[in-house]
């Protein structure tokens, strides 16, 4: 009997989607003419539903400038993104080079996926010209690492990346997409097309090419080395790695 | 017949390079000076590149040349906005703007991509009454248009799609769970 108790309970939660962390910036590319005070929005949801989910205060937030890396804990504060909790700042950028915002959240309970999940999120933001490091790895337990420059992308360039966990190459990695749909124009002609997903191949690179300008989010899924407890007993973390990448209209910014 | 395409190719090659060694310039102000970096596309900084100084009027007020490090620095005697080009040569070449509010510590943004706000602004146009009607009608139609296509798409996905039949299917599931759970469950 408990077995089928616990069939019927696993059937009862089969509308799952899929959930990405997310940290966008008001400008991936600053020129020199630019507004040079960037906003971030930091949130968790399903964003081609625009389905918010509230995200706790991350562990930790952070930028990579140049390489060297910078708390930004202090600077967060309380917003709301899809009406649901969000955090967000604004960050002056003085000088030229690439910028690497990195959040890591605190694990988060899905109950209907009997898990903890933790996406470990980040964006690129160029400023001035600067054009190097693109491609910086901030270390995290998961990360993407892109093998095309994640900025400066025109929408129907092919991008790629290679899933690393502990700084080893993931070999055919799951990697699901999904478009941020910030204005809710876009419409999937079936649920299949909500959330894309490409393996990678044997070195673990990935390829997607984004059919639409706009904010694209990529997720490489693993399971964490370790267990969290919930109500005493112990769960699976899955591990998430993001990576959001803009795409743009041909001749515009 | 040779000589012209190799004189082509080398032009197509020179074109290339010009593109791909863009020079970036970055310039700052520090009190009374103004720091200057500069580099290629890549990182390789520009030795030895021509700096000038220009301000409003169009005056060259300062030339120099970047050390090794792509770097130069000068003293100002006046605070206005200069723009500042350093020249490699062959077309490799950028510039930095240096704004007012740069100099007054304002931490002004930079606004020359605003326009200027026109004097004159108010129309002294007069509109007839079933102008006034079509402004209206167009303006509601199309504020009205996005919650029409929400009610076209609600009439349309009044058939269940297969996440609906899933999911309604798994609550049902759901359900006679928690009913045998207490029916049975207890017992075990």
């Amino acid at each position: 009997m408990k077995k089928i108790i616990i069939i019927c309970l696993v059937f009862s939660f089969t509308q799952a989607y899929a959930h990405f962390g997310m940290v966008i910036p008001s400008d991936s590319m600053v020129m020199q003419h630019d507004k040079r005070t960037i906003s971030l929005n930091l949130s968790f949801s399903h964003p081609f539903e625009m389905i918010g989910m509230d995200l706790l205060k991350p562990a930790k937030f952070s930028v990579f400038e140049n390489g060297k890396r910078k708390n930004l804990m202090s600077s967060l504060k309380k917003t709301s993104v899809m009406k649901h909790s969000a955090y967000k700042l604004n960050y002056k950028v003085k000088r030229p080079g690439v910028y690497t915002f990195l959040m890591e959240p605190k694990p988060y309970w899905e109950p209907s996926e009997d898990c903890f999940i933790k996406h470990i999120t980040k964006t690129v933001v160029t400023a001035f010209g600067d054009d190097e490091g693109w491609d910086f790895e901030t270390g995290a337990i998961t990360e993407i690492v892109p093998l095309s420059k994640p900025y400066g992308l025109y929408a129907g360039n092919l991008f790629q990346g290679i899933v690393k966990f502990k700084g080893k190459v993931v070999p055919f990695a799951e990697v699901e997409i999904e478009y941020y749909n910030k204005d809710k124009k876009a419409k999937s002609p079936t649920d299949y097309m909500i959330t894309q997903t490409v393996k990678a191949d044997k070195n673990g690179v990935f390829s997607y090419t984004a059919p639409k300008s706009g904010w694209w989010g990529f997720s490489a899924l693993s399971t964490a080395p370790y267990k969290m407890k919930y109500k005493g007993k112990a769960k699976d973390v899955e591990l998430g790695a993001v990576l959001w990448v803009k795409f743009h209209k041909w001749g515009s910014k | 017949m040779l000589k012209y395409l190799y004189i082509s190719v080398i032009i197509l090659i020179c074109t290339q390079i010009s593109y791909a060694h863009k020079i970036t310039v970055f310039a700052w102000v520090e009190g009374n000076s103004i720091h200057i970096e500069s580099k290629f596309n890549g990182g390789r900084k520009v030795n030895k590149g021509d700096v000038s100084a220009i301000n409003k009027a169009g005056d060259i007020i300062h030339k120099g040349k970047t050390n090794s490090k792509g770097e130069y620095t000068f003293t100002i005697k006046e605070k206005s906005p200069l723009k500042i080009w350093v020249d490699a040569g062959n077309g490799h070449k950028g510039y930095w703007d240096i704004t007012q509010g740069e100099f007054d510590g304002s931490d002004i943004e930079p606004s020359h991509n605003i326009e200027p706000v026109q004097k004159n602004m108010t129309s002294e146009k007069k509109y007839e009454s079933n102008e006034i009607r079509e402004i209206v009608d167009s303006v509601v139609s199309s504020r009205l248009k996005p919650i029409q296509r929400e009610l076209a798409l609600l009439r349309k996905s009044k058939e269940p799609g297969f996440q609906d039949i899933a999911g309604g299917v798994g609550y049902i599931f759901g359900l006679m769970g928690i009913f045998l759970y207490f029916k049975y469950g207890r017992k075990e």
